[in-house]
């Protein structure tokens, strides 16, 4: 008995087929309410999904920015090519412009020697021993080396590096101004407080921070 | 030339443009299902939700947990839209399968007993139905007695076929079966039940 078989004879069994109506017209009726329910349900679901979908899209265009961000700032193949070019050209200008004085002030030396020379033709002086004035030797640029710092990165590598360098500096310059400054204070109010200079006199503190003795009557400073 | 011909000719032509417009209908609201239109939404369970309900409610028992499944059903549906292909199934029976699995799983959380659909069921024909010696509407009655006392499983089976008038393929395609399985078990079915209506009368 195939497929077809079974299925007709199944399907021509009308005693079953009414006792089956009849028993699903005993089932449960269809709550009201439910399908406005599952409603709402899509649109919570619809908002997470946008939800979702928005957060996803935000850090994609974040990461994205990042990573370009990363990529100008950070030194790579091409740019360390480039900026080593660009040290090399500054250094070539630099050597050129130190030849030029050089050979400038040669020039002036010669023409000082010459004028000399001539006078002591005219006073019968004895002839001073013209001291031969080597021509200017191409100095190799210095910027070729390079200068690590701590952490092994070429000082050279990239304007961006000399950047942090020149910076680093200025703040080490201001902590050791600043430390100059505290024990320069310390001293002076020790001095004053052992051995005032006189009645009138007093501690006073600039704008800067810097600690003086100032004599109130004459409106002085007083150098300790 | 014969009038019945033209007849017939004209009666093919309306039936066909009836065909396509209904075709067109169709894909018309699945693209506007698809394209997450609330108006085709609604659509989709004013015409499908009582058949997804039955078969839900038949399957769990349960009113409440029915109408969570059901909401689980829809929401599974409505989101998933796009993964449905109409040249595999048509809508219903896709709500259908979506339904089917979704109570599965839900009496399989609850640790429910349910029988599945073997495919290494043996596939014998049920041909000896014991023989009723009742009138039409005594026999009705008996067979709806018996119903009632058939696993959840049998019953949805039955369901499908008589009520929903679902093909052994559809029925194989929800339950993800064969339809010669489904066959041969909606005879053993057939035949449990005039089984039980005998032991009925000889009581």
């Amino acid at each position: 008995m195939n497929d077809n078989d079974i299925n007709n004879k199944l399907r021509h069994d009308a005693q079953l087929r009414e006792a089956v109506w009849r028993h699903e017209q005993q089932s449960s009726p269809f709550p009201t309410g439910l399908n406005e329910r599952v409603m709402q349900e899509v649109g919570k679901s619809e908002q997470n999904r946008r939800r979702t979908r928005h957060r996803v899209g935000m850090m994609l265009a974040l990461t994205s920015a990042a990573a370009c961000l990363l990529l100008f700032l950070l030194p790579h193949g091409g740019s360390t090519k480039e900026a080593v070019e660009e040290t090399k050209t500054i250094v070539e200008t630099m050597t050129e412009t130190k030849t030029i004085a050089k050979t400038e002030v040669m020039a002036l030396v010669e023409e000082k020697e010459s004028v000399d020379l001539h006078k002591s033709v005219v006073g019968k002086k004895p002839r001073k021993k013209v001291r031969k004035i080597e021509p200017a030797i191409e100095t190799k640029p210095v910027a070729q080396e390079q200068y690590a710092d701590t952490l092994g990165n070429h000082i050279f590598q990239s304007p961006e590096n000399v950047l942090i360098a020149m910076k680093m500096l200025e703040e080490c310059d201001a902590v050791i101004r600043n430390e100059l400054q505290e024990v320069r204070n310390n001293v002076i109010d020790a001095t004053f407080r052992v051995a005032p200079p006189s009645g009138s006199a007093i501690l006073v503190k600039d704008i800067s921070g810097d600690l003086d003795v100032v004599d109130r009557e004459r409106q002085r400073i007083i150098e300790l | 030339m014969n009038p019945c011909n033209v007849l017939g000719f004209f009666v093919y032509i309306r039936v066909e443009g009836i065909r396509k417009f209904m075709e067109r209908e169709t894909n018309e609201f699945i693209n506007d299902l698809r394209r997450r239109k609330p108006a085709a939404q609604r659509r989709l369970l004013a015409d499908y939700g009582p058949m997804v309900f039955r078969l839900v409610m038949r399957m769990v028992g349960q009113t409440e947990d029915a109408e969570e499944v059901y909401q689980d059903v829809f929401v599974k549906a409505l989101t998933r839209i796009s993964s449905f292909d109409e040249r595999k199934a048509s809508l219903a029976t896709w709500l259908s399968r979506i339904a089917y699995n979704e109570s599965v799983n839900h009496i399989r959380s609850r640790r429910m007993d349910f029988v599945l659909i073997d495919d290494n069921e043996m596939e014998t024909a049920v041909e000896d139905i014991p023989s009723v010696n009742h009138d039409n509407e005594q026999v009705v009655l008996l067979l709806e007695q018996a119903m009632a006392l058939l696993p959840t499983a049998e019953q949805m089976l039955l369901s499908l076929f008589y009520y929903e008038n679902r093909s052994l393929q559809e029925i194989a395609y929800i339950t993800d079966s064969k339809p010669t399985t489904i066959g041969s078990r909606l005879s053993r079915i057939r035949k449990k039940l005039y089984g039980l209506i005998q032991q009925f009368s000889e009581q």
